[in-house]
């Protein structure tokens, strides 16, 4: 006997991906020589460990910064991987997730020089947040005022970070580091230009593989 | 035979064997060392000094220095070398992000048997935090007999067995926190090159022999180094009660994080129920 009101839940994949990223994130921080192997670490970066450039998104420098991260990724990013696997869609899910972890690594490395050390999901969340608010814009016509409107407020709040050069009403607490707003203007960024591309242009075979 | 001639004959005998032992235990050897054990205990009648808990200002300021030899030379081990060897030290501690500066400290500021009164005077001189001490010690056999050499290190000795024309070399770096006197880690590398020199060359491949036990030691020190190191790091995130870490707020400056705030937590929560009402 179906039950009407958990049907849609029952008939929802699970977001797999989206579950593994911050299992990972658990893990490194709980063990400390994993985030040491994967940390952004400029001058390991600059040696040649650039996959630090991605698995630093991976890595959290306090207990409250790890909490906030993950429950937002979680969120945020489980209703993405959802609604885009319904969708059939599931190889944009990879590219978006993969994208948004190099581009906040090199928008660092690149435009942070001062930093030696960077961590935190944040950067990949306003990346699955842009990208969940796009989608809904796209498809959904009846909201898609709601869904504009929703993007504009993200869009003056990255503004007035990047004026600012700092985050504003933190959750996460920087107790022991400095915000990085590039990171999450990077990871907006990079879903901004994976929704204005058409699709099978990028990545064609993670897109039919999935 | 009579029995004066017997004892005669005993006697002599017997005075051969002791010159054929005295010659062993009068072995020649090249021995060259600088040892941290000498340098930080020499006086061993002291009662040994009792490490406070150290507390690691970061980003750290790291001093690097050879120890004085106790009067052996150096060896092939000349002063370039030396401080080559000190620059690559140097190198693995550059790039921790909590080292703000090294120091490579000329030999000459170090005295023999300095102990902690001298490391105390580096650390007002150059001020450093913390010193990492580099000692040696390498010997080359050259007689006949299975020998045997001693490293005194400062967790303890090794014993090493030898043969005729063995180099045996070691190069050990020991990283001190001047202030509570107390050792954060070493790293030892050792080598053996086994003897190759004939009558004719024996001096010159002595030489080249001694050249490459400190270049093989100082390799396998370099990996120790690495491993330490971050075994090191390790310790400290797992025993907070051993070493007090403070984080200024330059080194805080340097560390960068993802920092989420309230209004993308809302507007994703909101975001997400509309999302997930409209997924179909």
């Amino acid at each position: 006997m179906r039950v009407p009101a958990l049907a849609g839940v029952r008939a929802a994949p699970l977001p797999t991906l989206t579950l593994a990223v911050a299992a990972a994130a658990l893990a490194a921080y709980w063990l400390p020589a994993l985030g040491d192997a994967w940390i952004y670490d400029r001058g390991a970066i600059v040696a040649g460990q650039w996959w630090r450039l991605a698995s630093g998104n991976l890595v959290h420098l306090s207990g409250r910064h790890l909490a906030a991260d993950v429950l937002a990724w979680v969120l945020i990013g489980g209703v993405l991987e959802v609604r885009w696997r319904t969708q059939g869609r599931a190889g944009a899910v990879l590219s978006l997730y993969v994208g948004a972890s190099l581009a906040v690594g090199c928008v660092v490395l690149l435009g942070r020089p001062d930093l030696s050390r960077f961590g935190g999901l944040s950067g990949m969340v306003e990346a699955a947040l842009v990208a969940l608010l796009l989608d809904g814009w796209r498809h959904d016509r009846a909201g898609s005022r709601l869904w504009a409107l929703g993007l504009a407020l993200l869009a003056g709040k990255l503004a007035l970070e990047w004026a600012s050069g700092t985050t504003v009403l933190t959750l996460s607490g920087t107790a022991g580091f400095v915000a990085v707003p590039q990171a999450h203007v990077a990871g907006a960024v990079l879903a901004l230009v994976q929704a204005l591309v058409p699709r099978g242009c990028v990545w064609p075979i993670l897109r039919h593989s999935w | 035979m009579s029995m004066l001639s017997l004892r005669t004959a005993a006697a002599a005998l017997a005075l051969v064997l002791l010159a054929a032992l005295g010659g062993c235990n009068t072995m020649r050897e090249h021995h060259s060392a600088a040892s941290v054990v000498d340098y930080l205990y020499p006086d061993k009648d002291k009662p040994m000094v009792t490490p406070g808990t150290p507390v690691l200002n970061l980003p750290l300021r790291v001093g690097i220095a050879f120890v004085p030899g106790a009067g052996y030379g150096g060896g092939a081990l000349t002063e370039t070398r030396k401080q080559a060897l000190l620059q690559q030290v140097a190198d693995h501690f550059k790039a921790e992000p909590f080292v703000k500066t090294i120091e490579v400290i000329p030999s000459a500021y170090l005295r023999p048997r300095g102990s902690f009164a001298n490391l105390e005077e580096l650390r007002t001189m150059y001020g450093v935090d913390v010193v990492a001490l580099v000692s040696y010690d390498q010997v080359q056999f050259t007689d006949e007999g299975l020998l045997s050499l001693t490293y005194w290190t400062i967790v303890g000795a090794y014993m090493v067995p030898g043969e005729k024309n063995d180099t045996q070399t070691m190069l050990d770096t020991v990283v001190m926190d001047v202030r509570s006197r107390k050792m954060l880690f070493r790293a030892p590398g050792m080598d053996r090159v086994s003897g190759r020199a004939t009558l004719v060359n024996a001096s010159e491949q002595l030489r080249q022999d001694s050249l490459t036990g400190f270049d093989n030691a100082s390799r396998q020190m370099m990996v120790n180094l690495e491993q330490q190191l971050a075994l090191f790091k390790d310790k400290v995130k797992e025993h907070p009660q051993d070493y007090q870490v403070v984080r200024s707020a330059e080194y805080t400056q340097r560390t960068g994080g993802g920092s989420l705030d309230g209004g993308v937590l809302v507007l994703g929560a909101l975001v997400a129920a509309a999302a997930w009402r409209r997924r179909r």
